[in-house]
This record gives structure tokens, C-alpha cells and sequence, in this order.
């Protein structure tokens, strides 16, 4: 490990995590294709650098999102419970896995985000209904764009379960946050309104990922240098794409990268 | 629900834990990417992988603490330390205010995510 190379990540980690921002998914689709096709790290190695960096960026927005009152924390701690056994048996399998099972396993996953982006430039971003009766997990906020208080009622609460197991699996076996099946399923099925659910979903991020963080520590994954690199690229490179994200379209961005992503996808399947 | 403690607390508490955990997390990655600039040859020679329960002993606050600060690789895994511990840092004080808020069903339900996180530390120190 030289100097040279941890610049290399901490450049890369900035870049995907601008575009982690911009494109509204977390930089991990991006950047472990990065380290693995390009730095010629093993894949383990690049999944639990995935997995430390969205503890980080996680909690950086998390703070922010829960003092605005868009977390649902209670919907947040109900559905860590399955988030995290899905993310101990994912880190636990791809301890198990070879290297180019589990790159093929991220070539799919690269293969479905890119479709989730297609159908979300399509369709655009869909909301929810809110209702306003009787739960055990309501939720409200306000929301300054519509200057209006949003109540809300969550729903099917058992499915709401099952794919946050998933994608907390999908976490633990391949080093992303989730977010991208966890928010549309909330606003879909579980009629969170699109801010709630995002907020949500990005909290559950960092608990869900220390739930395998430590296997891969024990299977010495965790490699120093490359992981710190990584956290301080992507951090601030999260921090600067918020920032623009407001000011730039980002219906042409994201299908220059929808194409990018496809490309990633044959890349990592093939190799 | 109590008068003396609500979500709003709750809300700045958790905040303000992930923040602070960030923030100390990466000062510590910073000055051990600043150590390596000013020697990057500490780089090439890395320290032993430290155990799973050797690497608590990193932040006792002992006569060596500021030895440790010298060296990048630990202090790189200062970093990841104090990253990992932040979200359990969060589920520890979801459970404390749900307490106090006498709010059940919440406390079991942040037990039980703290348990799994228990388990899988357990799980990879066997």
C-alpha cells in the first residue's frame, strides 16, 4: 500500500460519492466495481470497504435527516430488526463465497439498480397517499416544500419486513446500502411518503451495515488504509453532491449513468 | 408518554451521536492520512490485523494512547472503530429514551436489534 494508491481510492471514493448524491443511490454501486475492475482489489476487500463507507455516510445524513424530523425512527428500529439478521447472514455467506461468485452476484444487483432507474426517469418519482387513521406506526413531519405538516399511517408492516430482510442481505453479501429496493418498497407498499421513506431507510443504513461489518473484520477484510481512504473520499464527496444535487437536473445525469452502470454490470460478470 | 423526556430528545440525542461519531472517526482517519504524508513509509509496513477484542484496547486511555496517535495504521483503525461503534452508540440510546418515554413495545423492539448486533460481534470472535 503506498501513498499513491491511497489517493486513488480517496479520489474514487469522492467522485461516486458526488454521484452517490446526485443520482439519489448510495455511491456503492459505483465505487466497488471501481475498486475491484480498475485498483484490482479483492472483492471482499472492496464490499467491506463499501460497507464501513455507508456506516459513515449514513450516519452524516442521518443526523441531519432525523434533527428535521423527516426519520421515522420507531418505522427506522421496526425494521432494523430484519435489516440486520439480513445483513448477518449476507456478511456470513460471502465469507463463504468465492471472489468471482460474489462478482457476479454484484454484476445482477448492477443489472436491476439500472433497471430501477429507468423505470424511476420513466415514471417519475411516485408518492404515496397519506392517511391520516389509526396505527400502531404513524409517522409526521413537515415538509418546507409543500409547507405543510404530512401525517401518515404505515402499512403492510409484515411486507415491509420481508424486503427490508432482503435488502439488509443484499447489504451484508454485497457492500450497498439498500436504499434502492428499501425506498420505493416503503413508498409503495407501505404508503411512507417519498421524503419519510428515504430518511428512513438511509437511518437503518448504519446499523444495518455494523451487523456484517464485524465478520468481515474477522475475516480480516477490513483493510486499514484502503477503508480510511475510502470513508474521507466519500464523505466528502457526499457532502459536496448535496450540496449541487438541488441546483442540477438530474434526468440526463442519471441516464449517462443508467449506461454506466450496465457497462459495470458485464464487466463484473465477466470477470 | 412522559412529560419529561419525548421524540424531540430522543431526535437531538441520536443526532448529535451521529455526528459526533463522524466527526471523531474521521479526524482520526485524517491525522493518520496526515502522519502518512509526513512519513509515508509507515505505510508500506503495515501493523498485525488486531483481534477482534484487541482492538477496544486501542482507545484505553493509557500511558501508550499517545504513541498509538504516531502511527497511521492505528490510527486508521481508531477510525473504523469508532465508526463501527456509532450506530450501537444509536440503538443504546433509542432503547434509553423509549425507557424513558415508558414506551414497551419500542424497548423490546431496540433490544432486540441491539441483540443481533451482540450476536454478530459474538459470531466473529468465535
Amino acid at each position: 500500500m503506498t501513498l499513491h494508491s491511497f489517493f486513488f481510492i480517496l479520489s474514487g471514493g469522492f467522485v461516486t460519492g458526488i454521484l452517490g448524491a446526485l443520482l439519489g443511490i448510495g455511491g456503492g454501486v459505483f465505487f466497488i466495481p471501481y475498486l475491484v475492475l480498475f485498483l484490482n482489489i479483492p472483492i471482499h476487500q472492496a464490499i467491506a470497504t463499501g460497507i464501513v463507507s455507508v456506516i459513515a455516510t449514513s450516519s452524516a445524513a442521518a443526523s441531519v435527516n432525523v434533527e428535521r424530523k423527516f426519520t421515522n425512527i420507531r418505522l427506522g428500529m421496526v425494521l432494523e430488526v430484519a435489516t440486520t439478521i439480513g445483513a448477518v447472514l449476507g456478511g456470513v455467506s460471502a465469507n463463504v463465497l468465492s471472489g468471482s461468485a460474489l462478482s457476479k452476484i454484484f454484476g445482477i444487483l448492477l443489472f436491476v439498480v439500472a433497471f430501477l432507474m429507468i423505470r424511476r426517469i420513466r415514471l417519475g418519482e411516485g408518492d404515496a397517499r397519506s392517511t391520516e387513521d389509526q396505527g400502531w406506526l404513524r409517522g409526521a413531519y413537515y415538509d418546507p416544500a409543500i409547507q405543510k405538516e404530512v401525517k401518515y399511517t404505515v402499512r403492510r408492516v409484515p411486507l415491509g419486513l420481508t424486503i427490508s430482510f432482503l435488502a439488509g442481505n443484499l447489504s451484508g453479501l454485497l457492500g450497498i446500502g439498500g436504499g434502492v429496493i428499501k425506498v420505493p418498497a416503503m413508498n409503495l407498499f407501505c404508503a411512507v411518503p417519498m421524503k419519510a421513506a428515504t430518511a428512513t431507510s438511509n437511518f437503518m443504513i448504519g446499523v444495518t451495515a455494523v451487523a456484517s461489518a464485524f465478520i468481515y473484520y474477522a475475516h480480516n477484510q477490513i483493510h486499514p488504509v484502503i477503508t480510511s481512504a475510502a470513508v474521507i473520499g466519500v464523505l466528502f464527496g457526499s457532502m459536496v453532491g448535496t450540496t449541487i444535487s438541488a441546483k442540477v437536473r438530474a434526468r440526463t445525469i442519471t441516464l449517462i449513468f443508467t449506461v454506466v452502470l450496465l457497462i459495470l454490470a458485464v464487466l463484473m460478470i465477466l470477470r | 408518554m412522559s412529560r419529561l423526556f419525548n421524540d424531540t430528545m430522543m431526535e437531538v440525542l441520536v443526532s448529535r451521536t451521529l455526528r459526533i461519531g463522524v466527526y471523531a472517526s474521521s479526524i482520526f482517519m485524517l491525522a493518520g492520512f496526515a502522519v502518512s504524508l509526513l512519513h509515508p513509509e509507515t505505510l508500506s509496513n503495515p501493523v498485525e490485523h488486531p483481534a477482534l477484542s484487541q482492538l477496544l484496547t486501542l482507545l484505553r486511555p493509557d500511558a501508550e494512547f499517545f504513541t498509538r496517535l504516531l502511527q497511521p495504521f492505528l490510527l486508521f483503525y481508531l477510525g473504523i472503530l469508532v465508526l463501527l461503534l456509532t450506530p450501537i452508540f444509536r440503538v443504546i440510546i433509542a432503547i434509553a429514551s423509549f425507557s424513558l418515554e415508558r414506551d414497551l413495545r419500542f424497548v423490546v423492539i431496540s433490544i432486540m436489534v441491539l441483540l443481533i448486533l451482540i450476536l454478530s460481534v459474538y459470531l466473529s470472535s468465535i
